[in-house]
């Protein structure tokens, strides 16, 4: 699935600093590096001029830096001019385009979801349209980043696509204007249930805070008297951001975050700097593996000052700063340049990357080395690990037929085409496919290509080559033969043993072409074990206070 | 690893004066791209150094991206610090300063694997088996090899006291000179059939043809009219001994190889310019996949001549030649430079490094780009994957219960045993085990810990585990159980079964302690299928001058 903007687990702080800081180190570390630069130099030089081949010596240095600052951490990333596009788009959430997220699949590039304001929208273009050419180029197997490359440009411009519309027989041209594209930090919101509002933050560009604010206030006057707050998959941003949106629930001149690094003039300390919109709303916040960084700041702490319940599993646990760095020729190098603690004092960075070594091992804490903190009401809560929920959910994981069906795009194509064939459906919330439909869907599949490959059959395949090396096939072949059977007569029964969550799937999707992502949005909550969770809380305000008191 | 030092520095210095970048239309352009990314290369380097969280050591974080960086081009391209210099200067000599011994580490026990006939610790009587408990004073507990290997060598002529524990004799003190030790090209050589002589080369230090010639003419002396060239295990080393041991059997002036690169004074042809030295008498080179570079160099010349047959498996397929150069601060970069092509035409780079994988690995040259070339005689050879055998004979695999043996040091500490109680054998040739001998060694076994995990087994453990998490395992759990039967070995059974393999290799161990590695390497040829092969090709001149006459051999 490609995204127009890819997101990495960054948190960016807008400190820059001014003084050259080698002037306090001592001189023989300046000679080290001095030194160290012209050997780099030199290999570098003698591999452009000498190497067999012809090498690309922006190719030959990216890789040696790429490879310099993995050894330190995978956050301190060099980004070379022709990237810095992209970099911006993190921080800002901005790009110029026409709106939509595509998805290239075998040399197919297909619109799978874009927003109502979207220039995209507007021209008439439809989910599920090929886009075959821009501008007269055709960009049919081009790569996702040459593609990218042609879909973004200077709001204002034109772009001319040529596109197939399934079941549709002659392309279709149409005229886009580009746009300013804004990401938002929050796709949704809305009310749960009678008074408990939901909010959805998926990121923390500039305007993150403003949104959930926004939000905050419009879902008041519907009646929210508890709110949820949705943290999954955030992967983290501007930390200026998640102090401000931690502000909305304890007032001015709190302490939410500092940060220690080497560099001492790093060192700080954000408190917050307005006033609450709400001091005693209840909060519960939604975590899952993939909410890290700014999102661990806001959940671990709202944790930490017992104002808010955490919800579903333990956070990524990234607990590192990085800065962006400008270098010559427009290029930037974003750099790890501090550790930032939560109020309770813990880092809850997860994996020690201070062995810096080349190909050091980098292994998760281990859970015996984690130090104990305690929360304002006196918790005990944990570094080293991410943030631990005060509700733990179990995650759920897809099984391998609905992956496949997802990513070889057979859902969406059964819903373009069941689109086509129905005018409208039912409300979002109370859209289900009917078991006759589901049946119908199974049949369309038989005819089409699809295959899946199961762990069980590699973990299968591999022992195969194993004992055929240490000779002792033969003797197990019978029985080798009898799990591959049987594996297959499991297989052949996939589409019924999980058919909840494929249908689930595609209702999903359905929904989407329908009611566009809010729709999609309103139409999990149903079967969405963390919200039912948080409404369940909510409805027992005794145990949250409970919790909340640690008892 | 071939590294033309000398005569490529000339060739690398001279153009360095003469200009670089005259060689390609767009110079200017690279140029400035070159410049353009130094600059932001050094920006970078100050930053990282300056603002990262944790104190870096720039030397390190230097070598950390100068080594991804080579790595990205291919394995042979490498940064050689100042602080390496040393090892890498053995590596192109055979030369260093030290005791002459192999050393290993088994449990953080440092153990004497092998002395050198004739050099300081066997002078002294260091014995294989031998357990090192301090250098000078210094306790090797927990120290690696490397380590070890630092405090054993030094400058020649400077004592060094060793504290070594012997089985049954316990810890005995003794002092050594160190020596100038020429690591042997040719540790072995021999008659192993009436008219047959047998020539081991595991190296291509200076010098390696020298040794070459000598044991040729020995073993000539002795009667040998047909020999056997063992690469086996040879990993290359120095073009220039390649060219003059390949010259020992062709004529003179023929063609041996020849490089292209990118760079035009790189490209050369090298020929026999030596008077030949043999270039009638049957040959048979014994190669393994690790037969590489300057090996397959030597296997290469015989074959694409029908000098000689090729005995054994398909070699490594290293076709890049480097050459070494110098950098501030006695650094060095060894650096490929060309490739090289043997005189079919043939180049037999296996891996394609122009091309890498999203995980920086390369694939191996498909089977349809691989071209074909004729040897002299109109045999069909091919490119782009070592040299394939004239006579292919299948590696030996051990089961899982031998390299238990091994792996877990069982053999060796047997032997031990065994050399503490008789203070003499029978000759090497001689020597095997008694059953009863055997079956000692089976009792003795009774109380250790020998046992494995195979592969298969550990293979279905991970079968088990993804069936579990794809909640297959309920459905499939019953046929799984069926297998895990199957699977399940039996370890005093495997002491029998694979008696022979163990009785042959806990004989060579043993042999080693009293005739150290010409007895091991005598006693090996019991078992080794591809010399067997190779004499009994020699055996019959008919099918010798078949192999090399007959021209169907579809490898691919």
């Amino acid at each position: 699935m490609k995204k127009f903007i890819k997101k990495k687990y960054i948190v960016i702080t807008a400190v820059f600093l001014f003084v050259g800081l080698l002037a306090f180190r001592p001189i023989d570390k300046y000679f080290e590096i001095a030194k160290s630069m012209e050997l780099y130099a030199q290999v570098y030089r003698e591999v452009n001029q000498n190497y067999v081949d012809d090498v690309s010596p922006s190719t030959v240095m990216k890789n040696g830096l790429d490879g310099m600052l993995k050894s330190l951490d995978p956050y301190t990333n060099y980004i070379p001019e022709d990237e810095i596009e992209d970099y911006r788009t993190q921080n800002t959430g901005q790009y110029g385009g026409i709106g939509v997220v595509s998805r290239t699949y075998k040399g197919k590039t297909i619109i799978v979801k874009y927003d109502k304001a979207s220039p995209a929208y507007k021209a008439g273009l439809k989910i599920g349209d090929e886009i075959v050419e821009v501008d007269g180029i055709n960009i049919q197997n081009k790569s996702t980043k040459e593609i990218d490359k042609i879909f973004k440009g200077q709001a204002g411009t034109k772009m001319s696509l040529m596109i197939t519309r399934p079941g549709e027989t002659t392309r279709k041209k149409f005229e886009v204007t580009r746009q300013n594209i804004k990401i938002q930090d929050v796709p949704y919101s809305g009310m749960l249930a009678s008074e408990v509002g939901y909010i959805k933050l998926q990121g923390f560009t500039r305007t993150a805070s403003k949104e959930v604010k926004d939000a905050f206030k419009k879902l008041k006057k519907e009646g929210m008297k508890k709110l949820v707050l949705d943290l999954r998959g955030n992967p983290g941003g501007l930390v200026i951001e998640a102090v401000n949106i931690c502000n909305m629930f304890v007032g001015r001149g709190v302490e939410v975050v500092n940060t220690k690094g080497k560099v001492k003039d790093f060192n700080r300390g954000y408190k917050t700097m307005g006033e609450a919109m709400d001091l005693e709303i209840p909060v519960v916040l939604l975590l899952n593996g993939n909410s890290a960084s700014a999102s661990e700041i806001v959940a671990g702490f709202l944790q930490d000052s017992d104002r808010g319940i955490i919800i579903g599993q333990r956070s990524f646990g990234k607990g590192l700063v990085q800065i962006p760095r400008p270098l010559s020729y427009n290029s930037q190098v974003k750099i790890t340049t501090a550790k930032y603690y939560i109020p309770s004092g813990r880092c809850i960075q997860a994996i020690d990357y201070s062995d810096h070594d080349a190909g050091a091992l980098h292994d998760r804490m281990a859970d015996s080395l984690k130090k104990p903190f305690k929360t304002k009401n006196g918790r005990t809560v944990y570094d080293g690990v991410g943030l631990d929920p005060d509700v733990p959910v179990k995650a759920r994981k897809l099984a391998l037929i609905t992956t496949t069906l997802l990513e070889q795009g057979l859902i969406f194509d059964y819903v373009t085409a069941y689109v086509g064939k129905h005018k409208k459906i039912k409300p979002a919330k109370a859209f289900q496919l009917s078991n006759a439909e589901y049946q119908d869907f199974v049949q369309w599949l038989k005819g089409k290509q699809y295959s899946y490959t199961t762990k069980v059959e590699k973990s299968l395949k591999a022992l195969v080559e194993k004992a055929k090396k240490e000779k002792t096939y033969s003797k197990i072949k019978a029985q080798i033969e009898s799990v591959k059977k049987k594996m297959t007569a499991s297989k052949a029964i996939d589409l019924t043993t999980f058919k909840a969550e494929i249908k689930q799937q595609l209702e999903l999707e359905i929904v989407l072409r329908y009611y566009l992502e809010e729709g999609q949005i309103e139409a999990t909550f149903e079967r969405d074990k963390e919200v039912q969770e948080a409404l369940k809380l909510f409805k027992n305000m005794a145990r949250y206070r409970k919790l909340l008191a640690g008892k | 690893m071939i590294t033309k030092k000398t005569k490529m520095l000339g060739i690398a210095l001279l153009l360095v004066v003469s200009g670089l970048f005259a060689f390609k239309p767009s110079t200017n352009d690279k140029y400035f791209e070159i410049q353009k990314n130094l600059d932001i290369f050094a920006t970078l380097f100050k930053e990282v150094n300056t603002y990262y969280v944790d104190e870096i050591n720039p030397t390190k974080l230097m070598k950390t991206g100068v080594d991804a960086m080579l790595k990205s081009l291919d394995p042979y391209t490498n940064y050689i610090p100042e602080e390496d210099l040393a090892d890498y200067r053995t590596m192109t000599t055979g030369q260093y300063g030290g005791i002459g011994a192999t050393i290993g580490n088994r449990n953080g026990k440092t153990l004497v694997i092998m002395p050198y006939e004739g050099f300081p610790a066997h002078k002294a009587g260091l014995k294989v088996g031998d357990e090192i408990i301090a250098i000078d004073g210094i306790p090797l507990k927990g120290k690696s090899t490397t380590e070890v290997s630092k405090l054993l060598k030094g400058a020649p002529r400077t004592a060094i006291k060793l504290k070594v524990s012997r089985v049954g004799k316990g810890n005995l003190q003794m002092t050594l000179k160190r020596q100038t030790i020429q690591i042997d090209n040719v540790p072995f050589y021999d008659m192993i059939a009436s008219d047959v002589g047998y020539i081991q080369l595991t190296d291509f230090t200076q010098g390696a043809s020298r040794e070459v010639r000598k044991a040729l003419h020995k073993l000539k002396a002795k009667g040998a009219k047909k020999i056997v060239l063992d690469l086996r295990g040879n990993p290359g080393g120095l073009l220039s001994e390649a060219i003059n041991i390949s010259n020992l059997f062709i004529e003179r002036n023929q063609e041996v190889v020849s490089t292209k690169g990118k760079v035009k004074e790189i490209n050369q042809t090298y020929r026999a310019l030596n008077r030949s030295y043999d270039t009638k008498t049957p040959l048979v080179v014994l190669t393994n996949n690790r037969s590489a570079s300057a090996s397959e160099i030597v296997a290469g010349v015989v074959q694409d001549y029908d000098r000689g047959v090729l005995i054994g498996q398909n070699t490594f397929g290293k076709g890049l030649v480097q050459t070494t150069r110098l950098l501030a601060y006695n650094a060095r970069l060894k650096v490929t430079t060309a490739k090289y092509y043997i005189p079919s035409g043939r180049c037999i780079q296996a891996l394609d490094y122009s091309k890498h994988n999203a995980d920086g690995s390369a694939d191996k040259i498909a089977d349809s780009l691989k071209k074909a070339f004729k040897t002299k005689s109109g045999r069909v050879v091919y490119d782009g994957n070592g040299l394939a055998p004239d006579v292919e004979i299948k590696e030996k695999v051990y089961a899982p219960i031998v390299n238990s043996l091994l792996d877990k040091g069982l053999l060796f500490d047997y032997a031990n045993l065994y050399a503490s109680k008789n203070s003499s054998i029978a000759k090497a040739e001689a020597f095997k085990l008694t059953e009863a001998e055997y079956q000692t060694f089976v009792r003795w076994l009774q109380n250790k810990n020998y046992d494995y995990v195979t592969e298969v087994e550990k293979s279905l453990k991970t079968l088990e585990k993804t069936a579990k998490s794809e909640k297959y395992f309920s459905r499939i759990k019953g046929e799984l159980g069926n297998l895990k039967t199957r699977v399940s070995h039996n370890k005093e059974k495997d002491l029998s079964t694979f008696k022979k393999d163990i009785k042959h290799l806990l004989e060579l161990e043993i042999v080693s302690r009293y005739y150290l590695n010409k007895g091991l390497t005598k006693v090996s040829f019991r078992a080794d299928a591809e010399l067997k092969a190779a004499l009994k090709l020699l055996g019959s001149m008919n099918d010798y001058k078949q192999a090399l006459t007959i021209s169907k051999k579809a490898r691919k």
